[in-house]
């Protein structure tokens, strides 16, 4: 891969990277909107009147209520003291520490008997009772028995059957039960007819508690996830915070779909009201590692704020007043960590800044919402809306973890794959470097030894036959006055044994690999001669990569074949031109050779004794060197073409 | 070397002679006799008398052998360049050697010939030298490549002139040299005369002979004997 495509590819990989984080902003914001869509679908009051045409279903918003001091299944009589009340109505009993009934009375007219069942749908009934219709048992909310159950954000659905109505005055009677320290509440009724009734008690179900459910399940799973990352990464605490409030909170969702509380009624109640609280500071402790900052002393104060309400709820010792306080305050505070945690979203990347910003403003407004709604003490058909934007809240935020724990899981993949290609580039490396160190040893070795070697021929024959020669030449001056230079028999013969030895010497000299070398050596060696034979000579060479084959004994053996086509030349051809060639022909590998080619423009080789045995030697050394030699001969033009195998591997 | 170059010399050239070999020396004398731009300055045979004459004999160029039977010629040749930096010495060897010669050109000699055949070349390369051109093979050539490659500054840093490396001229015509092209046909491709390419040649043994100081009392300095 090119490195431009690979930056190409690392560009839309980041692209797409982006727009998947967008994407899922989008989602989220989307699926916010929805929420929104459905609450307010469901909590816009239904308009009260008579049935009609238009609107068949009744809407009984006026009662008759009647308390009793204890509790009795009796169907209380006039000595009650009913009196009216409209719905909703809100009641207590008379002890903290009893259960308590109360009774409702709703009368309503209808014109002859229905053919068809007709629906009642019940928006809110805390906490159990039954209903019944003329005086008839029609069905049980709940168990009228300890421990009652949590009805308190379920909507009730019931069918009467047509034979329990009658043409004109029909009464609903309905008893309710509650604990002493808790408050019973009936909303307005309503009556209709089965197809309009059922999907609208269903809506509100599905968007009260099924929703709710499946969000708790969600944040469940995120939260033992994050407990899992924590639990590998104990250093990282945000990730422990942060799964404590998703636990917390799928705890705390349980109050708006479970049928029966976990624990004992009373309990419940006192871990729902301290709950939010509690969320709080967890949030808070989350806030502050998300943000990489640490605050002893707020963090124990901030505990201590929750430990210190909680005691006091579990005492029963908590004003009523002072409740809705002490919750207002986690929500300001909640909104500076909510701050901090935009910013250093901020700093990360936009995408998480955006997310966290609009989660956490969702989270505060929802919240507001929430504690306004509860602070009025009453009932109302509006939905509490924080159990949606908490869960959106810690989707947004796991999501971020998510990401964030992936992407330092491929970071360090990434660092570790770069790591591993360093440490083998270094192996490779090293290696290589060994062999350098144990070829440059060899090398080493054999230099000593060549340098030995050519100091002692140097020193000692070279110098010798030198001093024999010069002896030779004066004694050849001194018999012979009139000596014109050229050497005798004797010093022909040891010029000859010196210029053998300078080859061998030459052989052994570095040349590292370059048989370019290995001939301009032979040319310099031979350059007087030449120049004195009146020889031009041409060096029509290419360069040829280095030849790892030229070693001392094969440069021996090219040296002494070009020697002897040089001589060949100079002795006999009467040339005045020689053309020296050099070049590659095949493939590395395969069947690469290089060849040295001679050509001059003598009188072609006369078939002598001498120069026969003289080529046969040559075809010798070139047979030596695995390779040949070819000799085309006329007057005029003879080339000697030394060819032979470089030896190359095939090139990487 | 063949490329003579003409130069006007009024006085010929003193040539002090360090051989061990009688019948050598007398070759020299006869080859310098024989040339009227060389005259002989002295004659001596072993390195007291070549150091006697170092310190006070006159002459512009030493014919130096390198085995005397007292002392080193490498010893001669430093002394030499470190006392007279205009005298131009010249090696006399066997086989003209890379590792003979290198030495030699690292302890300040400028050229060097080989004894069989220095009747026919001694004025021709002396004339030569003194021109400001030395000899050098293919093998040589090489070498100085590979020692300078060695040495070379660290390639971060701007290269200073005259830092001791090699120019890219010079690398140039060293590169043609260890290929086996003649000064001639390097002149001819770099459009330079014979004379400033023979030149390039002297200068790059000098750079390896300041080369080689400064790397010797750097070695010097590390062991601790400075």
């Amino acid at each position: 891969m090119t490195p431009s495509l690979g930056s190409l590819t690392g560009r839309v990989h980041a692209l797409s990277m982006r727009a998947r984080a967008w994407l899922t902003v989008a989602m989220l914001m989307l699926l916010a909107l929805g929420m929104a869509y459905g609450l307010i679908a469901i909590g816009r009051p239904a308009p009260a009147g008579v049935p009609s045409a238009a609107s068949p279903s009744l809407v009984l918003s006026g009662a008759e209520f009647c308390q009793f001091p204890g509790v009795s299944d009796a169907l209380p009589d006039d000595r009650c003291g009913w009196k009216s009340v409209r719905l909703a109505k809100l009641w207590k009993g008379p002890s903290e520490h009893d259960l308590a009934d109360a009774w409702y009375r709703l009368r309503f007219h209808l014109d002859a008997v229905p053919e068809r069942p007709l629906a009642m749908y019940l928006v809110a009934f805390n906490r159990t009772g039954r209903l019944y219709v003329n005086g008839q048992l029609l069905r049980e909310v709940g168990p009228m028995h300890e421990p009652l159950p949590l009805n308190w954000n379920r909507s009730q659905y019931a069918v009467i059957p047509a034979p329990m109505l009658r043409a004109g005055e029909n009464e609903i009677e309905i008893q309710q039960r509650a604990y002493g320290w808790d408050l019973g509440w009936l909303a307005p009724i309503r009556l209709g007819s089965e197809e309009e009734l059922r999907p609208v008690w269903q809506r509100r179900v599905f968007w009260q508690n099924d929703l709710v459910r499946l969000l708790g399940a969600c944040t469940g799973a995120i939260g033992v996830f994050m407990l899992g990352v924590w639990l590998g990464r104990r250093k990282d605490a945000m990730y422990f915070w942060f799964g404590c409030v998703s636990l917390l909170w799928t705890a705390f969702s349980l109050d708006y779909f479970a049928y029966m509380p976990p624990v004992t009624p009373w309990l419940w109640e006192r871990f729902v009201e301290s709950a939010p609280v509690l969320r709080g500071v967890l949030m808070f402790m989350f806030a502050l590692r998300y943000c990489g900052m640490r605050r002893p002393v707020i963090e124990a104060v901030s505990w201590l704020y929750f430990l210190v309400g909680a005691a006091a709820i579990f005492g029963e010792f908590m004003p009523n007043d002072t409740i809705d306080l002490w919750y207002l305050i986690v929500l300001v505070a909640s909104a500076y960590f909510f701050f901090l945690q935009t910013i250093v979203g901020l700093r990360r990347s936009l995408v998480e800044g955006v997310m966290m910003a609009s989660a956490s403003m969702v989270q505060i407004v929802l919240s507001g919402y929430d504690l306004w709604l509860y602070s009025a003490n009453t009932w109302t058909d509006r939905v509490y809306l924080a159990h949606f934007s908490a869960p959106l809240y810690l989707f947004v935020v796991g999501t971020i973890l998510i990401r964030r724990f992936t992407e330092s899981h491929n970071a360090a993949e990434k660092l570790a794959g770069v790591l591993e290609q360093r440490v083998s580039a270094k192996a490779a490396e090293l290696e290589r470097n060994y062999e350098q160190l144990l070829e440059a040893r060899r090398n080493e070795a054999l230099a000593l030894e060549r340098t030995r070697i050519m100091s002692e021929m140097h020193d000692g024959i070279g110098s010798q036959l030198t001093m024999a020669l010069s002896l030779v030449r004066r004694m050849d001056r001194e018999a012979d006055p009139a000596h014109n230079g050229e050497d005798g028999r004797v010093a022909t013969v040891l010029r000859e044994s010196i210029e053998d030895l300078q080859l061998i010497i030459d052989s052994l000299e570095p040349v590292e690999n370059d048989l370019l070398t290995v001939l301009g050596t032979l040319r310099y060696r031979l350059q007087d001669r030449l120049g004195k034979g009146g020889i031009e000579l041409q060096w029509n060479v290419v360069d040829l990569p280095p030849l790892p084959m030229l070693t001392p004994h094969s440069v021996l053996s090219i040296l002494r074949i070009v020697q002897e086509a040089f001589a060949n030349c100079l002795k006999h051809s009467g040339a005045t031109r020689i053309a020296v060639t050099t070049g590659l022909r095949g493939e590395p590998g395969i069947d690469e050779t290089a060849h040295i080619g001679i050509v001059d423009n003598g009188n072609g080789i006369q078939p002598r004794q001498g120069a026969g045995r003289g080529m046969e030697n040559m075809r010798r050394r070139a047979a030596a060197l695995g390779g040949r030699l070819l000799v085309t001969s006329h007057a005029g033009r003879t080339e000697v073409l030394l060819e032979f195998p470089t030896l190359r591997l095939r090139a990487a | 070397m063949p490329e003579t170059v003409e130069l006007p010399q009024e006085l010929p050239t003193r040539i002090l002679v360090v051989d061990d070999d009688d019948a050598f020396r007398e070759t020299v004398c006869a080859a310098i006799m024989r040339d009227d731009t060389l005259v002989l300055a002295e004659q001596v045979s072993n390195a007291e008398g070549a150091r006697e004459a170092i310190a006070h004999g006159e002459f512009d160029v030493a014919l130096i052998d390198l085995g005397l039977p007292d002392g080193n010629g490498i010893d001669l040749i430093r002394e030499i360049a470190a006392t007279r930096p205009e005298t131009d010495v010249m090696v006399v060897t066997v086989f003209g050697d890379e590792a003979h010669v290198l030495a030699s050109i690292e302890a300040g000699a400028t050229g060097y010939l080989l004894k069989r055949s220095l009747n026919d070349t001694l004025g021709a390369t002396v004339r030569e030298l003194r021109a400001g051109g030395s000899p050098i093979s293919p093998v040589i050539a090489r070498q100085l490549l590979h020692r300078f490659k060695k040495d070379s500054p660290v390639p971060s840093q701007p290269p200073v002139v005259d830092d001791g490396g090699l120019s890219e001229r010079e690398r140039e015509v060293l590169l043609f040299i260890a290929k086996g092209f003649t000064v001639g046909e390097i002149a001819n491709m770099l459009h330079l005369s014979a004379h400033t390419v023979a030149t390039h040649v002297k200068h790059i043994y000098r750079k390896l002979a300041v080369h080689s100081r400064t790397e010797a009392v750097f070695e010097a300095g590390r062991m601790g004997l400075l």
